[in-house]
């Protein structure tokens, strides 16, 4: 699964966004189009070690360092985007 | 005359816990079963203070302790010395010693094994006390655990253990990532290579979720979750369940681990597979929970 850099700042957000709704998506086998990006992972369907277990590989294909926190704290996929955004890792 | 069914249990600095766990695998214990039955081989991988063997001989078991020659942080080669030693036709493996058993456990485990020639029997995980090891905080230490097990008065009490215990996986359902007392036909251990010497590091990082997964993946075989009994977690300070936040460190570390090695995301298995309902001695298809 590749996904695209912003201009050396990081990854961009919209892709960010595409990876983790992709991944989830192979997860529990269903569309990403139909995954939300407002829904906590719990009623998406992907329970909190699995989002952990996703941290993990997210920092193994993009060479970066994730805090599983930010997943707890922000637990759906627009909320951890806007955290890493925050956190500079993804372009706002 | 070997027996149907071999237990390998990996000690590590567990003099407080693995007493408990081994008494609960004794034939006074475990419901149904006689010491001609089942062998139980204990290796412990390096521990600084040894097993006390000689503890063990009143439990009636038949126990073999075996100290690893060249223990490592992980305990995968201790297991698989554990597994080159068994001799039964059905396996069951205990990799952290300090989870003491349900008292109908081994015999239900034998019940669900033969109802596959190919069956993954996976057990689910209990900790001991209101809130899983990594999530209890300091209130609850080694004292109040052992009040607990008081209070229940176990050994005698077991069948309460769910009582004063917390699930890992409150739904049977769930995606499951491992098992601490998975049990498999011996051929079946030798066909997947036992544990992945790999997965190096403390506690062997992702190997168990590895075994699980390679083995619900085999060709033919058939998970088969247990309900209705369990093991159950004492502390110990263990890796996996030491700590306020590693918890979610080292999953995200066997994350990264499982892979580099793997070359492929580590997915808790969701295949539902069968539920064996130890005590009313019935089998549920439910089919793949998707949820």
């Amino acid at each position: 699964m590749e996904m695209s850099m912003s201009d050396g700042t990081g990854l961009s957000r919209a892709a960010a966004e595409a990876w983790i709704a992709n991944y989830i998506a192979a997860v529990i086998d269903r569309p990403a189009s139909a995954i939300s990006r407002t829904d906590r992972f719990d009623v998406v369907g992907i329970d909190s070690a699995e989002v952990v277990i996703m941290v993990g590989v997210m920092e193994e294909e993009f060479s970066i360092e994730l805090d599983p926190n930010m997943l707890f704290a922000n637990p759906s996929i627009d909320g951890f985007v806007g955290a890493l955004a925050d956190a500079g890792i993804v372009a706002g | 005359m070997a027996p149907g069914l071999s237990i390998v249990v990996i000690s590590y600095e567990m003099t407080r816990a693995l007493p408990r766990t081994l008494l609960s695998l004794s034939p006074a214990y475990q419901r149904h079963m006689a010491r001609g039955d089942y062998e139980v081989i204990l290796v412990d991988n390096g521990s600084a203070r040894l097993p006390d063997a000689a503890a063990f001989e009143r439990l009636g078991l038949d126990l073999s302790v075996h100290l690893y020659p060249d223990p490592t942080p992980s305990p995968v080669a201790a297991i698989n010395d554990g597994l080159a030693r068994a001799r039964g036709e059905l396996v069951g493996v205990w990799i952290d010693g300090a989870r003491l058993a349900s008292p109908g456990l081994l015999h239900a485990c034998r019940r669900a094994a033969a109802l596959h020639p190919r069956a993954v029997v996976a057990t689910f995980n209990w900790h001991l006390g209101p809130a899983l090891h990594h999530r209890a905080g300091t209130s609850y230490d080694e004292a109040a655990e052992d009040a607990l097990l008081a209070s229940i008065g176990w050994p005698a009490g077991a069948a309460a253990l769910p009582r004063i215990a917390t699930a890992e996986l409150p739904d049977p359902r769930a995606p499951m990532l491992e098992s601490n007392a998975i049990f498999m036909s011996r051929a079946l251990w030798r066909e997947l290579g036992g544990y992945d010497e790999a997965f190096r590091g403390a506690g062997g990082g992702a190997v168990n979720p590895d075994l699980f997964i390679r083995a619900c993946e085999a060709p033919g075989t058939q998970l088969i979750r247990v309900l209705g009994e369990g093991t159950f977690h004492q502390l110990h300070g263990g890796t996996t369940t030491a700590g306020d936040g590693r918890a979610a460190s080292l999953l995200k570390l066997g994350s990264k681990q499982y892979y580099r090695i793997r070359k492929r995301p580590m997915r808790a298995v969701r295949d539902t597979g069968w539920l064996f309902d130890a005590s009313r001695d019935v089998v549920m298809d439910l089919g793949t929970n998707a949820a």
